[in-house]
């Protein structure tokens, strides 16, 4: 070497990569120059965190190491494939929202229907009662008063009957029973512990008042494989047997 | 996967927060993670992508607390080197040879990500002047050894040195890992 020392060699004197002769002249320039005296002084601050990276970096190359550009794509790709997972998933929700919309009338409607068994029931056989000849009666001995509403049918006779009066619980049927003697048995049900009809008005609608089941009048509906003519009469009595009232035709 | 789809896609801010990951992370991960699997260039990468992906993912929470990603990547990609190692430890009949060992311990966190920063202000110098360090320092080479392999003047390395250096000193200051 035969270039002077100039003031930007202190740089490379810092980190002790001029050569040992070229190091030699530069000791001797810095001995007389104060400016790259305290330049190096301020360099060698570097020196340390410089020398931390060289040791944990034993292959230089990985100092600049960048990513090849096939790690972005497949980045990117990654971003994609969760996009497109999004999407799907999201596919799903409303798929399910879908099913959950498509169950969800008959949900409602059972729970309409349970909200008011009786309501749905009695309003349908109290048509049918409402629609009929109707026959009543007042057991003199129970009291309980029993009106039957009849309707001729190519099969028979379809049969209401408005039930009040009546103490629970018990399992009920009524029967009819033909000018021949034979006993057909029109419907089966069971008065809760309310009973019905008990409550003094009879114009309860299956339980507005006193309770759900206290206070109206039972209707109810079946059919008898008699025709109308041929029915002498229709008993209510209770499954163990007992007469709680006879309508007579 | 189709194309247009996919060209289509990398202009959402899904495809911008991805890149802005990989542009401010990528190269500085990469070099750690070089380190702790022995310079094994396609695993670095293969953890480095899978780091990333990680991030991009949790992104909402990353942002909420700033300055906190660095230490988040690297937690998380030593935890996929780790589990890495323990994979391939329970093939049998292949013998890794990384060891636990090399692995840091959770002390040396701080120390990657100071040796992260510094690789910051290294990237962020000119090409010509990160050149001149590597070739020279880093290689272990004097100045004019590294003249010779980039066939410039040896006063050029030397000056490209000393602007190198001055450019690293502000910028670690500025980054406050010297002062």
């Amino acid at each position: 070497m035969t270039e002077p020392a100039r003031h930007t060699d202190v740089g490379a004197y810092a980190l002790g990569v001029l050569g040992d002769a070229d190091a030699g002249r530069f000791e001797e320039h810095l001995a007389d120059c104060h400016r790259c005296a305290a330049e190096l002084d301020g360099l060698m601050e570097l020196t340390p965190v410089l020398a931390d990276l060289r040791e944990a970096t034993p292959d230089p190359g990985a100092l600049s190491a960048r990513p090849r550009p096939a790690l972005l794509d497949g980045l990117l790709g990654e971003v994609a494939a969760a996009r497109r997972a999004r999407r799907t998933r999201r596919l799903c929700l409303a798929a399910a929202a879908a099913a959950l919309i498509v169950a969800g009338p008959p949900v409602g409607a059972a729970l309409v229907q349970r909200d008011a068994p009786d309501h749905g029931s009695v309003s349908a056989a109290r048509q049918m009662y409402e629609d009929g000849e109707k026959i009543g009666t007042v057991d003199p001995a129970t009291k309980v008063e029993a009106t039957v509403s009849l309707q001729p049918k190519p099969w028979g006779t379809h049969v209401a009957l408005r039930l009040g009066h009546v103490e629970g619980p018990r399992s009920c049927d009524l029967v009819a029973v033909g000018k021949n003697g034979e006993r057909q048995t029109v419907t089966t049900w069971a008065v809760p512990p309310g009973g019905y009809g008990l409550g003094g008005s009879d114009e309860g609608k299956g339980g507005d008042k006193g309770g759900r089941w206290g206070s109206g009048p039972l209707y109810t509906h079946g059919g008898a494989a008699l025709n109308r003519e041929d029915i002498s009469r229709f008993e209510v009595r209770t499954l163990d047997g007992a007469l709680l009232a006879t309508v007579r035709l | 996967m189709r194309k247009d789809a996919v060209v289509a896609d990398r202009t959402s801010p899904d495809e911008e927060l991805m890149r802005a990951l990989y542009e401010e992370h990528a190269g500085p991960l990469l070099a750690f993670v070089l380190r702790q699997v022995a310079g094994d260039r396609q695993r670095a990468e293969d953890v480095v992508q899978e780091t990333l992906v990680r991030a991009w993912r949790n992104a909402d929470r990353l942002r909420g607390t700033p300055g906190s990603v660095r230490p988040w990547l690297v937690t998380v990609a030593r935890r996929i080197v780790i589990d890495g190692h323990r994979s391939r430890q329970a093939r049998p009949r292949e013998v890794d040879p990384a060891p636990l060992e090399l692995i840091p311990a959770a002390d040396e966190i701080d120390r990657a990500l100071r040796l992260m920063t510094i690789s910051d202000a290294l990237g962020d110098l000119s090409e010509a002047h990160r050149e001149a360090l590597t070739e020279t320092y880093f290689k272990g080479r004097t100045v004019s050894e590294a003249a010779e392999a980039l066939g410039v003047p040896a006063g050029t390395v030397r000056s490209r040195v000393f602007y190198a250096l001055r450019s690293m000193k502000l910028s670690l200051e500025e980054r406050g890992v010297t002062g």
